[in-house]
């Protein structure tokens, strides 16, 4: 352990000087000349808080961007309040945002007013993916027994998961859902638990549980849980979960990514912006990234600006029909 | 008691305007549109029946008059616009300086103007202070 | 025998020198995050989530557990000393451990405290060795209505505590379920009593009313008095050593052992939490108190029973996350996420593919509590002096220790104008005889007590005999009306004998 100690002191001086050489090497250049204002949408130990704070610590360590880097927490509102505080930043280069599927959700549900059409784009940096999961001794073996029975029925399966109704726990399974052909999407019951959803399904309170997929690891590796299907397009490399089928592979064809990116000011400058979509491609080609994906189960998935704009852009069109459909859209 | 009644008037009072509030809180657009509203309307009509038996309560108990409690309440009153003025500068001024303003204002408030010396140190020490440790000990960063 | 054998290795295990040294340095800083107020355990183990990743495993784990402890037996310090509770589980010390201090006895409530954390902790981690899986099972079986029922038995049992208030005990209970209906409606999606403020759409954080109705409240009331002349004495300026009297420990011992249980069998439910322990088990000691008017005035049991009840809760809690991979609060949830950034995947098999760790952290959970005991004795030496500060110099002080504890929790301003309204609510209600307890655990389980009220009326499609379900529903509304009417009952008993 000694010796794991010192080699970590000796790997932190080193990185500290690597940072240091950049950091003068980078003055050179006109950008970036002073610290950055990294931003969490959410509280500390969050997925948001967790994604920026990683980002941060390889782009440093790495000697990418040589300036400072520090994370402010801004949560509130699902995220809103992080993105009124952009706008506070219009034009500014030195304020990044992380953001997921909420950014577009709590817009269309009228949370706020802002969109991701208020952000600027840098680059998707990773996926994570949705899981269905049931009681190990429910009656449905596959995810299209769950919605054989919605389509008699769409009373029949009460589902749950974590986040608040018309979030992204019970958005992704109505993606699902009504690309198997259920009906009345609108009136499968979703029940929001804020704490313990997984506790919920292992004692058989609900049905089916939507949630990600990382979260079912452990109680399905324990065969406490059944995982029905994973809404990634293509089956996830990695232990318990390699046995588990696609939507697709299932006869629906519907996927649903959590994807992370990180977004820079509104109106932020073309060259500056174009800096951080090249700092960031350069990090996710680092063996240091690769190993923070590792270790959080992250799917890596970087998408530079204009592509992760369309995607946003396409994401928006979805989400958009879907919420209507269940009379939640609110058209700002 | 007097005091009894005046407790029972605010319950009244607050739980009629929460009523009000709740009544027009927006409908739920899926299921019951009445879902969210229950609970909250419930809680308001609760409150002024509870506030109306506790003035009753108070009517009824007369209470011998209680000697009047010394004291003003002109501290508060500032304490409460100096915390005010730090909410207003905070964001402005940054962590140090705001709080250094904000911790000086009231202790020359209560503990009065010729201590001044003892005032600006504890103020400084302690802006400064909490500043490091939350900025490098607990990387948190304040504005 | 193989239950020995395992702890064995857990300890030797857990008993490297490096090991001891992160226990002590978790501590050490869960004590410090949980004394200040708006900071507690889950900061603590955020911030030592990178560090941890270079760890060894069972290090790491050790190092969380420390830090999770000791945010417990922190979290009371600022309470009997300030008044400022440090976070939820902190606000029943509050009621008989500030008037402690006040009185001069600063130094026996500090100890009680941490006398009573250290034993119920302590044997809690014996229940967590011996029951840990048949008691996960068992709280699996609670779903929607249990809680519910679980919640209105906290409310009621709170609000009846003043039966000589009990009406003025019910707009306190109504108050606070009113402040916990602010923020999104989760079964709908529906913004409610946000008035267009985006910070208040996830509702008001409870720490924010716990510092304004007991801290700022306090130092509201005590300006009255400085204004006229007073505040330069120090409440107390000689200290003695942090020890209690044996009359003390007569009077704390049968608390401590009875509310251990309590805290718990509360903790291993995901979703219930240490304020609901601490508060139940305040509850409990005054109504089962020969002299319940001693409470609140600086009773020794009233602040053993729910020291020790917390503790107890926050090992129970470490159940359903070590036994089923479950999460049942928001520092066991992020305790989770850095298990499985290690490598291990907590649930029933973690005591198969990883004994050896899994053992360890057993081990540390005594070595903890002993560790957290042996650390907090010498530093509430050290905390007690605070007393001798002029209050003239005190309270403002507290002020801006109060707004710096409530910005760490959501980085708004916003926070600071509710501090300062919870501050005179607090003030008003001390004036005007209010109880505040109700108040407080109503913002605490308002939200999750309509929630699971509506969950489980939905899992029932409407039916209302969900509610009565089974057993353990009937015995929760058992209880709950006999918290109710017990203070009248036993008053009726005492006044029967009387005339005999």
């Amino acid at each position: 352990m000694k010796r794991k100690s010192s080699s970590l002191l000796a790997f932190g001086l080193l990185a500290a000087l690597f940072a240091l050489v950049f950091a003068a090497s980078a003055l050179a250049a006109d950008f970036p000349s002073r610290p950055f204002e990294f931003i969490a949408p959410g509280g500390a130990g969050g997925g948001w808080d967790t994604t920026i704070r990683m980002t941060a610590k390889v782009l440093g360590e790495t000697g990418i961007i040589g300036q400072p880097m520090p994370v402010f927490n801004k949560p509130g509102g699902g995220g809103g309040v992080g993105l009124a505080y952009m706008q506070k930043k219009k034009g500014d280069p030195y304020s990044v945002i992380v953001y997921s599927p909420p950014l577009i959700l709590i817009n269309l549900t009228g949370q706020t007013n802002l969109s991701f059409k208020d952000v600027t784009p840098l680059a998707m940096l990773i996926n994570d993916f949705g899981a269905f999961a049931v009681p190990k001794d429910s009656p449905y073996r596959t995810i299209e027994d769950v919605m054989e029975a919605l389509k008699k029925d769409p009373k029949s399966v009460k589902t749950g998961g974590n986040s608040a109704f018309g979030s992204m726990d019970h958005i992704q399974f109505l993606v699902a859902a009504k690309a198997a052909g259920v009906k009345d999407i609108k009136n499968i019951p979703y029940i929001s638990f804020q704490e313990g959803p997984m506790a919920a399904l292992m004692g058989g309170h609900i049905d089916l549980l939507s949630t990600g997929m990382a979260e079912t690891v452990g109680p399905l590796e324990a065969g406490e849980i059944r995982v029905l299907a994973l809404t990634s397009s293509t089956r996830v490399d990695a232990d318990v979960l390699r046995e588990v089928p696609t939507l697709k592979e299932s006869g629906i064809d519907a996927t649903f990514i959590n994807w992370r990116g990180l977004f820079g000011a509104p109106g932020m400058p073309e060259q500056e912006k174009a800096y951080m979509v090249e700092a960031l491609k350069k990090m996710t080609e680092t063996p240091e990234w690769n190993d923070v994906c590792a270790k959080n189960g992250w799917v890596k998935a970087f998408m530079p600006a204009d592509e992760f704009a369309a995607f946003l852009e396409e994401t928006n069109g979805t989400y958009k029909e879907l919420l209507t459909e269940i009379g939640l859209f609110k058209a700002q | 008691m007097r005091t009894d009644c005046l407790v029972g008037a605010f319950a009244v009072l607050f739980g009629t305007a929460y009523t009000f509030q709740a009544f027009h809180l927006p409908r739920a657009m899926i299921g019951n549109p009445w879902a969210p509203l229950y609970f909250p309307l419930a809680l308001g009509l609760l409150l002024v029946v509870i506030g109306v038996v506790v003035i009753l309560q108070g009517l009824r108990h007369v209470a011998p008059p209680k000697a009047r409690e010394k004291g003003s309440k002109r501290l508060i009153v500032f304490t409460v616009l100096i915390c005010l003025g730090y909410t207003a500068l905070f964001d402005h001024l940054g962590f140090i300086a705001s709080t250094i303003l904000f911790l000086g204002g009231l202790l020359f408030m209560i503990n009065g103007a010729r201590a001044w010396k003892i005032n600006s140190v504890i103020s400084v020490v302690f802006a400064l202070g909490v500043w490091y440790v939350f900025e490098k000990i607990f990387y948190m960063n304040l504005p | 025998m193989e239950l020995i054998q395992n702890l064995f290795l857990g300890f030797s295990i857990a008993l490297t020198p490096l090991n001891i040294l992160w226990m002590v340095g978790g501590a050490v800083l869960g004590t410090v995050l949980g004394m200040l107020p708006g900071l507690g355990p889950t900061t603590g183990i955020a911030l030592l989530l990178p560090l941890t990743f270079t760890m060894r495993p069972e290090t790491a784990l050790i190092t969380m557990c420390a830090v999770y402890y000791g945010a417990m037996f922190g979290g009371s310090r600022s309470s009997i000393l300030l008044n400022v509770p440090g976070d939820g589980a902190a606000v029943a010390s509050c009621f008989d451990g500030y008037p402690m201090a006040q009185q001069g006895r600063a130094e026996a409530a500090l100890a009680i405290s941490a006398i009573a954390s250290f034993i119920g902790g302590l044997i809690a981690t014996v229940a967590f060795v011996v029951v840990a899986i048949p008691v996960a099972r068992f709280a699996l079986r609670f779903g929607p209505p249990e809680y519910f029922m679980l919640m209105v038995f906290a409310l009621s049992a709170t609000a009846a505590i003043s039966k000589e208030a009990l009406f003025k005990g019910f707009i306190s209970l109504l108050l606070g379920l009113m402040i916990s209906t602010v923020g999104i409606d989760y079964q709908t999606g529906v913004l409610r009593f946000t008035f267009g403020m985006m910070e208040l759409q996830t509702g008001i954080d409870f720490v924010v009313v716990i510092i304004g109705i007991y801290g700022l409240g306090e130092v509201f009331k005590n300006l009255e008095n400085i204004a006229s002349g007073g505040g330069l004495q120090p409440i107390q300026k000689k200290f003695s050593r942090i020890w209690i009297s044996m009359d003390d420990w007569r009077r704390s011992i049968v608390p401590i052992l009875r509310q251990t249980p309590v805290g718990f069998l509360v903790g291993v439910l995901p979703g219930a939490g240490a304020t609901i322990a601490a508060l139940m088990a305040y509850n409990n000691e005054k109504q089962l108190s020969k002299e319940p008017e001693r409470f609140g005035k600086g009773a020794i049991e009233g602040l053993a029973a729910p020291e020790a009840a917390n503790n107890a809760c926050s090992v129970g809690a470490l159940i359903p996350m070590m036994t089923l991979g479950v999460p049942g609060s928001g520092t066991t949830a992020v305790m989770l996420g850095a298990l499985m950034i290690l490598g291990l995947q907590p649930g029933p098999l973690l005591f198969q593919q990883h004994a050896d760790v899994a053992w360890a952290v057993i081990a540390s959970m005594f070595l903890g509590n002993v560790v957290c005991a042996i650390v907090n004795i010498p530093l509430a030496g050290l905390l007690v002096r605070v007393l001798a500060v002029p209050p003239r110099v005190l309270y403002p002080l507290i002020v801006a220790l109060a707004f710096v504890g409530v910005y760490t929790i959501n980085f708004s301003v916003v926070e600071f104008v509710l501090l300062v309204i919870f501050g005179l609510v607090g003030y008003a209600m001390k004036k005007y005889k209010v109880p505040t307890a109700p108040l407080i655990l109503a913002v605490v389980v308002g939200s999750a007590m309509e929630q699971n009220f509506r969950m489980a009326l939905m899992l029932s499609d409407g039916r209302f005999s969900v509610f009565f379900r089974n057993g353990i529903c009937w015995v929760l509304f058992a209880l709950a009306i006999f918290s109710i009417a017990w203070p009248f009952l036993s008053s009726w008993l005492k006044a029967r004998k009387a005339a005999i």
